[in-house]
């Protein structure tokens, strides 16, 4: 590790991290940290363990042992409530994107902060929706139910409800995934002025290259459970790693 | 395998049944969500329950009398009906209508929540899933039962006197007298305590399978057809029971 990153603060740390299905390791005693103001790109093949990680990292699912601290608190050893108070700093954007299919995009936007603060507004809360949608270009969808928008919009949307909360650290699960290019390259525009509005921290999730290229200060290669590279993309891309090998063989095609 | 995979259900069941009750006395309770879901559900039903309540009613009544009249108690059909509507019949097609149109109707929309990660949004946005989807619907369920238990005894009822009067023409006044001399309320109390019941269960079976599917599509479908084959088992098994305690009080 160099020494500015040792000067730098980790918000997120994974301390040998260890989880299994059965018989089926996944997180082979992981460590790796998330600094403040970065973004950080976790490469890796389809069933690598990469959702798994971020998921171990809002308490959805329990590692088998190892330790995880954010923003400072041990989330092994957190009551349902101290839980929930990492959980309002954290910003999680599904593969899915998760919207509520029973709610309107406002009612969407509108639920996490009504759950949250049962003391708002709702002159506020209509301010805060038209604020988020507004950023993302999407206000004209307001009264319009999930359904009946595209796969990019509902990214798009479903960025926008996790930054209702200002969240201090973003996690994104495949935010291009089964996106086309232009599509792909505007999620990963968003991801960018994300970052640079609300100064975020990020965990990307990813197998596309152009969206690591894209959006990453530092990308590490998460293969057998292990995180067995780490780098700047141009780091990687000018010596690849035999892992990486095929990721970057694709690209050249 | 098998027993142990019923044995670790079993427990699994004993824990979510225990975190609700723990949610319900662990304000604040998700008054507006339980009012709304208990309107849905009681808009819903409403149809189905006056159909077969209605039905019921004359096919109870048609089948009694001839035995009634082969004793010369004709005049005991009000009699007869209201008991067996009131404390039986009344409460147990309510129960398993709605075992089989709320139970599948929770399963199936929580399962397709759970699947598409809609549940895990909500935990990751700390909106407190279980008590906003699970609780309110299982408290919805508890409330809503009695009052369409009510609704259905009364469309048996009248069932039963539009069948009586093509026996013999008697008013409808004569006819509720008849049904109010004959019904207690320990008949009352105890159907609406049963009814609760069943509510109550409906919505946690509809609620634990719903909440806890998995395997995409295929998951929602089966959660859905196993909250309604475990709550109409249920509803037989807290009748039988039900039955028995009564017992010591008739």
């Amino acid at each position: 590790m160099s020494e500015s990153e040792q000067d730098r603060k980790a918000v997120v740390i994974f301390d040998d991290v260890s989880k299994s299905f059965g018989d089926l390791v996944i997180l082979d005693n992981l460590s790796l940290k998330l600094y403040d103001g970065e973004n950080l790109v976790i490469l890796g093949k389809s069933g690598a363990g990469k959702s798994v990680l971020i998921k171990c990292l809002v308490g959805l699912i329990k590692p088998d042992a190892g330790k995880i601290t954010v923003l400072g608190r041990d989330m092994m050893n957190l009551t349902e409530e101290e839980l929930n108070e990492v959980r309002v700093q954290i910003g999680f954007s599904f593969q899915g994107s998760a919207l509520y299919d029973s709610m309107t995009i406002y009612e969407n936007l509108a639920f996490p902060l009504r759950r949250t603060d049962s003391k708002i507004k709702e002159d506020e809360i209509e301010a805060r929706v038209r604020e988020r949608l507004e950023e993302v270009g999407l206000l004209k969808t307001i009264n319009q139910v999930p359904a009946e928008l595209s796969g990019g919009m509902k990214k798009r949307i479903g960025i926008a409800r996790t930054l209702i909360l200002n969240p201090k650290i973003m996690l994104y699960d495949e935010p291009t995934a089964g996106l086309d290019p232009e599509t792909a390259a505007d999620i990963n525009d968003l991801i960018l002025q994300v970052h640079k509005v609300h100064k975020t921290s990020a965990i990307i999730i990813t197998h596309d290259l152009s969206c690591a290229h894209a959006t990453a200060d530092r990308i590490v290669g998460l293969f057998d459970g292990h995180n067995k590279i780490e780098g700047t993309y141009d780091a990687l891309r000018n010596n690849p790693p035999e892992e990486l090998m095929s990721f970057f063989d694709y690209i050249k095609i | 395998m098998k027993v142990k995979s019923a044995l670790v259900q079993v427990a699994d069941g004993s824990l979510f049944l225990a975190k609700i009750f723990r949610h319900i006395f662990k304000p604040p309770l998700e008054i507006k969500e339980i009012i709304n879901q208990a309107y849905k559900m009681g808009v819903k039903s409403l149809f189905l329950i006056s159909f077969t309540s209605f039905l019921a009613g004359i096919v109870f009544t048609k089948q009694s009398q001839p035995s009634l009249a082969s004793f010369g108690a004709e005049s005991w059909l009000p009699s007869l009906v209201s008991q067996a509507v009131v404390r039986s019949l009344g409460p147990l097609i309510t129960g398993l209508i709605c075992a089989g149109k709320l139970g599948s109707n929770i399963g199936a929309e929580l399962g397709s929540m759970r699947v598409t990660e809609q549940i895990d949004a909500m935990e990751v946005s700390a909106s407190r899933p279980f008590s906003y989807l699970v609780v309110s619907r299982v408290l919805a369920t508890t409330l809503v039962l009695p009052i369409l238990v009510v609704y259905a005894d009364v469309i048996s009822l009248f069932g039963s006197f539009v069948m009586v009067n093509t026996f013999r023409s008697t008013s409808l006044l004569l006819y509720l007298g008849e049904v109010v001399d004959s019904v207690t309320f320990l008949d009352i109390n105890a159907s609406m305590i049963k009814a609760a019941l069943f509510g109550f269960a409906i919505g946690c079976i509809g609620g634990y399978h719903g909440y806890n599917a998995s395997n995409g599509t295929t998951g929602v479908g089966k959660a859905a057809n196993t909250a309604v084959v475990a709550s109409m088992l249920s509803i037989f098994i807290i009748d039988l029971i039900m039955l028995q305690f009564l017992n010591f009080f008739r």
